[in-house]
């Protein structure tokens, strides 16, 4: 699929479960695994990083 | 593995005391078990009491590494209906445990890879434990370290440390001739004014992203009236992984022989003891897609990735053996080194579940790979 930042290559598995990351290659940003009723696959900006601090 | 047992194995880990470097009766313990009936072959108590064990053949090999040790401070063992009380039960007994009790179960398996469990010492001193289970020449594709991260969270990486001391002599004066000679506190404290400028100048965009330094500890002078004899400062940097540690260390000991040329009298004595490199997994390494996939499965909720200002084994691991590494456990990070420690005992399960997934993950995601290349 094409990345919905840079238009890069992003291979999304066949498994992909829903919520799944996926990761552009060329721009980084991670998108989530979203399936559509129709059982197309889309990808969504995901929220998926946080900080803190330990260890 | 039933629930009880997996609990017993936590609570019995708990009752076994084991600050840094007092490791030899958990080490044993463990060793014991996993030769014992939880069904681990090539069961080792190598040098600084690691123990390391295997279940399961081929490829990928896996490292499931925890430690053994906790911070000092007994904290007694109490199960109570939801939880389980006691030193080291988030941090991160808990962790190991259930990264013991996961390969236990898939012990049988003939179609999971190779996993190690590599239960460490020392992690929280100097990281003797993972050092040494390192230069013993372990080899894997993967690993993960456990520690608290939190059962929906997966910590992808980690800032680096550039830990160093900074010492001062100077003659000891009476306090009303400051001009006859240096101030060895003052001199050192202007040293640090000039690391602390270094790491000001090298903020990023957020508090991981950034270089910070922090003075921890000052010794200095011995009366109010005398100028003091002498001045030790340690200070504590963190790195972001856009930056090397070895780097930063080779620039704050310019620094210092900029500040000596500048001014020959006092000597300023600079000792860098902890170099540790940042380090962050590949966000599109199967190690990720395998335990997000895991998580999914068994929690049914979206993980969190986190990045932590702190600096853990996970870089040593990670920089060294050049493979995916991230640490994942179950507890309330929060509540690492603290005197409530607690585990939440559905949540210690879950975990075991999650660590299962994420192994069965990596084996079929191998399979995949093999089966596309034909």
């Amino acid at each position: 699929m094409k990345c919905p930042e840079c238009e890069g290559d992003i291979d999304v598995p066949a498994d992909a479960l829903e919520g799944e990351i996926v990761t552009c290659p060329d721009c980084g940003v991670s998108f989530e695994v979203h399936k559509k009723r129709d059982g197309a696959t889309e990808l969504r900006p995901a929220q998926i990083e946080g900080e803190d601090w330990g260890e | 593995m039933q629930k009880d047992t997996a609990v017993n194995l936590l609570v019995d880990m708990l009752r076994i005391y084991s600050p840094s470097l007092q490791e030899a009766q958990i080490a044993e313990y463990l060793a014991d078990r996993m030769k014992g009936d939880l069904g681990f072959r090539n069961v080792k108590i190598g040098e600084a009491y690691n123990v390391t064990a295997e279940v399961g053949s081929g490829s990928p090999i896996t490292i499931l590494s925890g430690h053994m040790d906790t911070v000092p401070g007994v904290q007694p063992v109490k199960v109570t209906k939801d939880a389980i009380h006691g030193r080291g039960s988030c941090d991160a007994k808990s962790a190991l445990a259930a990264m013991i009790a996961a390969a236990s179960d898939l012990a049988d398996r003939s179609d999971i890879g190779t996993i190690i469990i590599a239960a460490v010492s020392d992690e929280e001193g100097n990281g003797l434990g993972t050092r040494t289970l390192i230069d013993s020449g372990i080899k894997a594709d993967y690993a993960v370290f456990g520690e608290p991260s939190g059962i929906d969270n997966i910590t992808i990486g980690y800032k680096g440390r550039v830990g160093l001391a900074l010492t001062c002599g100077a003659p000891s004066l009476h306090a009303s001739s400051p001009l006859v000679s240096q101030n060895a506190i003052e001199s050192v404290y202007e040293v640090w004014q000039v690391i602390k400028k270094y790491a000001a100048e090298r903020v990023g965009e957020n508090p991981y992203t950034s270089v910070t330094a922090s003075l921890t500890k000052i010794h200095g002078g011995s009366s109010h009236n005398t100028t003091p004899e002498q001045c030790k400062a340690t200070i504590d940097m963190r790195i972001p992984p856009h930056m090397s540690a070895a780097t930063t260390a080779e620039e704050i000991g310019a620094i210092v022989a900029r500040f000596q040329a500048d001014t020959n009298f006092p000597k300023i004595k600079l000792n860098i003891n902890d170099v540790t490199e940042p380090f962050e997994t590949d966000k599109t390494s199967g190690l990720i897609r395998a335990i997000v996939r895991a998580i999914l499965q068994v929690r049914q909720k979206r993980p969190l990735l986190l990045r932590k200002t702190g600096t853990g084994d996970m870089n040593l691991l990670g920089h060294r053996l050049k493979i995916p590494v991230v640490t994942y456990g179950p507890g309330n990070p929060h509540l690492s080194h603290t005197r409530r420690e607690f585990i939440e005992i559905d949540e210690y399960l879950a975990s075991i579940e999650v660590y299962k997934a994420m192994l069965e993950n990596l084996s079929r995601q191998q399979q995949q790979q093999q089966q596309a290349l034909g």
